[in-house]
């Protein structure tokens, strides 16, 4: 059952929130500014590391075994498409989604692609562009944070950090609120640290929360205030909302719920990203890891860069995880009426080599990929794009990374227009037949 | 509660989490009229990630050892004790407690005085190690690395590894020495399993159909033959301790289910029909039961289904959570 919260006025005032407001341009999140909104919500379900899409969702029984891959196809809901056998869930599904099948990204390192990928923009100056998520914050501002980023931190590679994930060249303010759900459902929010011993289970002791925030006030130290960051001003602003307290309160939500979803991070990520959803956060990105790697010495963060392994990881994990989640997650905001509101899209960076490499896995493929579009409007049981007999290349009109964020934003209401006016993506098309 | 009450209340309540439509496909293409119910146990309560079970002895006694999501970046490999009989209070203990990398696969010789497992060792870098009970040397016999087998005797290991255009079986011995290629096949060769007595082994391969199946060769690789023909993959293959007949796990039906042939391929069997998914079978030393992780309500456990007993009808009983 929907929960049904209207997000009332705050207990006190949230910092983050006052200094938004006195810093917001004439017009900003007010939407008579913009055009229809059809999503109230964008969630992207962003799997890092570059998935295999032709293990997936773009298939090539017929192609010689040396691209093919070991995985039988099966049909879909739509006569003509075929899944592999990994994902029977979503197979069944289809007719409520568009799926992409003729993405490109220009670059072919997890980086830099995963940059392009989050922002449409390439590197300028050791900086890119905002992500999609900070420009949807940005144009629609929320009680709550309106760009949230659940995952364990900050997106990377086992060689450094990717700049796309936040603000980029608008800064750290509009990077996203980092919180973290384990497959426990027990909800981490690294902002809070600064506050001794307040941890997300103690969110409703208000006395020790005002005492803070009075310590903090009496003392005028403009210095500490400083110290804080805008990711723990926002933390505040969360801090005092009922609701946003709540909505990160996973023991609130039925048992039912909790196990359609399947009791892993993602799992219970995409439940976290479902309550943020009801209470109206704009813009959430669940990452599926914080490493691209699936193995490292000392952790498997199983990520989707599977040079090695591929097979075996799609089979064993990655593949029943996905179906699983994505699919009990579309069923989810369905029964909640939220769908018709909620704009859910699922990519990497990039697509795999189609051709298996010499350790009988793929490297990376930026010439090719997959992604999926459910909700707000979105046409339901089409595919766009098309690729070549071995799913090298589309052999239809590619779409590069500008185009899915040109497409998300025009979906939240934010128009060419609006975006020239912003300065992002100035020159990006929509992706026709997505709207 | 006493421990009498526990333990029946632990049979009662998880009775069963599958039947079995039994039905043949294959070589033999007979349809078997009625559902046949298999009554399962639930040997583990935490739900957590868990995957790779396989039997082995200490000290006399059958345990189990599984690789288990310690936390959301670690898979450790884990033992339960089935002596007494696992409760909800029973808790699993890592059996390299000091390793700090993530360790999965494990696989043991007959008598469990020696055990091989795949360690991540760096990026990609998936080796396959080796070690003998009782000491805490460990030979690390090669990689890239992949799904492990060991000869009865456990002075063989095959593994899986890249090579000759596609993926193959190779046996070493327990030095990592006098590497052989058991296939050489430019597909895609893995998941072996030594049989019994150590002259054959069980492999899947996709190198006369567009998915996997099942396939038996000699343990020098020849006479290869196909055991399956199905529609959806039929991986992890393993031998029941008399050689006579064999588990594997089959998307054949759309989900991902536990089934039991002859050794011929011939006499297909489902012995799991639920919803969610149902993998990694190894047959008991005792040839009656099967493990298997079996997904309920999301949540991954140890089941244990009995076989070798012939069938009987048990509900479909809602697990215990």
């Amino acid at each position: 059952m929907p929960l049904g919260w209207s997000l009332g006025g705050l207990p006190f005032a949230s910092p983050w929130l006052a200094a938004r407001e006195a810093t917001k341009s004439e017009g900003e999140g007010d939407e008579a500014e913009y055009g229809h909104v059809r999503a109230k919500s964008i969630v992207v379900l962003w799997l890092w590391g570059g998935p295999s899409h032709i293990d997936m969702f773009d298939p090539k029984p017929d192609a010689q075994s040396t691209y093919r891959g070991p995985f039988a196809t099966i049909p879909t809901k739509i006569p003509g498409i075929r899944f592999t056998e990994l994902f029977p869930k979503l197979a069944k599904r289809n007719d409520r989604f568009t799926l992409i099948r003729s993405h490109t990204n220009p670059d072919g390192g997890h980086l830099r692609a995963g940059s392009i990928g989050l922002t449409g923009t390439n590197e300028r100056d050791g900086m890119h562009g905002p992500n999609f998520g900070s420009i949807v914050a940005r144009a629609r501002s929320s009680d709550l944070p309106s760009f949230i980023g659940i995952g364990r931190k900050r997106l990377r590679d086992a060689g450094g950090f990717m700049k796309g994930y936040g603000g980029g060249t608008w800064g750290k303010a509009y990077d996203p609120f980092p919180v973290t759900c384990g497959d426990d459902g027990k909800v981490a929010i690294p902002g809070l640290k600064l506050l001794d011993g307040l941890s997300p289970a103690r969110l409703g002791d208000r006395q020790r929360l005002r005492g803070e925030l009075d310590r903090l006030q009496r003392r005028g130290d403009s210095e500490e205030f400083a110290r804080w960051g805008a990711t723990t001003q926002r933390a505040y602003s969360l801090l005092a909302s009922e609701e946003g307290r709540r909505s990160f309160d996973l023991t609130r939500e039925s048992i039912e719920t909790r196990d359609a979803y399947g009791h892993t991070a993602f799992g219970q990520s995409c439940v976290l990203a479902r309550r943020l959803v009801e209470v109206g956060v704009p813009y959430i990105q669940v990452n599926w890891s914080e490493y691209v790697e699936p193995f490292l010495g000392d952790r498997t963060d199983y990520g989707w860069d599977t040079h090695s392994n591929n097979f075996e990881l799609m089979t064993d994990r990655h593949g029943p995880i996905l179906d699983r989640v994505f699919s009990a997650f579309l069923d989810d905001l369905e029964d909640r009426g939220l769908l018709d509101t909620t704009l859910v899209v699922c990519l990497g960076e990039f697509g795999r080599t189609p051709k298996i490499n010499g350790n009988a896995a793929r490297d990376h493929w930026p010439g090719c990929y997959s992604s999926i579009w459910a909700g707000a409007g979105v046409p339901k049981g089409k595919v766009i794009g098309e690729s070549d007999k071995t799913a090298s290349r589309p052999v239809t009109t590619p779409y590069p990374p500008d185009r899915v964020g040109a497409t998300m934003l025009e979906v939240a209401g934010i128009t060419a227009e609006k975006r020239a006016e912003f300065r992002v993506l100035p020159n990006a098309q929509v992706i026709e037949g997505v709207l | 509660m006493s421990c009498f009450s526990t333990l029946l209340g632990t049979v009662l309540l998880v009775a069963a989490v599958g039947f079995g439509v039994a039905f043949a496909k294959g070589d033999s293409d007979k349809a078997e009229p009625a559902p046949r119910f298999f009554p399962t146990t639930r040997l583990t309560f935490d739900g957590i990630f868990k995957r790779d079970p396989v039997y082995t002895r200490r000290e006399g006694q059958v345990e189990i050892i599984y690789s288990v999501q310690e936390n959301s970046v670690l898979m450790v490999l884990s033992r339960l004790e089935l002596v007494p009989r696992p409760t909800r209070e029973t808790r699993a203990e890592r059996i390299h407690p000091k390793s700090r990398l993530p360790e999965f696969k494990p696989v043991f010789a007959k008598d469990g005085s020696k055990y091989a497992f795949l360690q991540s060792r760096g990026n990609q870098n998936v080796t396959l190690a080796y070690r003998e009970i009782g000491s805490d040397k460990e030979r690390h016999l090669g990689q890239p690395a992949r799904n492990p087998a060991i000869a009865p005797d456990g002075g063989h290991i095959l593994y899986s590894k890249p090579g000759k255009g596609g993926q193959q079986i190779v046996s070493v011995d327990a030095n990592g020495k006098d590497m052989k290629w058991l296939t050489e096949s430019p597909s895609f060769n893995n998941w072996p399993a030594v049989s019994p007595d150590g002259k054959r082994f069980l492999f899947s391969s996709d190198r006369e159909d567009r998915d996997l199946e099942i396939w038996v060769a000699d343990n020098d690789g020849k006479n290869a033959k196909r055991l399956t023909k199905s529609p959806g993959r039929d991986v992890r293959a393993s031998w029941s301790p008399d050689g006579k007949r064999i588990a594997f796990m089959s998307g054949r039906d759309g989900n991902s289910e536990i089934y039991v042939m002859d050794h011929d391929g011939k006499n297909v069997v489902n012995l799991t029909s639920h919803p969610e998914i149902d993998d990694y079978p190894v047959w008991h030393p005792d040839g009656k039961k099967i493990l298997f992780v079996g997904e309920r309500s999301g949540r991954f456990d140890l089941y244990e289904i009995e076989v070798g007993s012939g069938a009987t009808a048990t509900p479909d009983a809602e697990v215990d959570r």
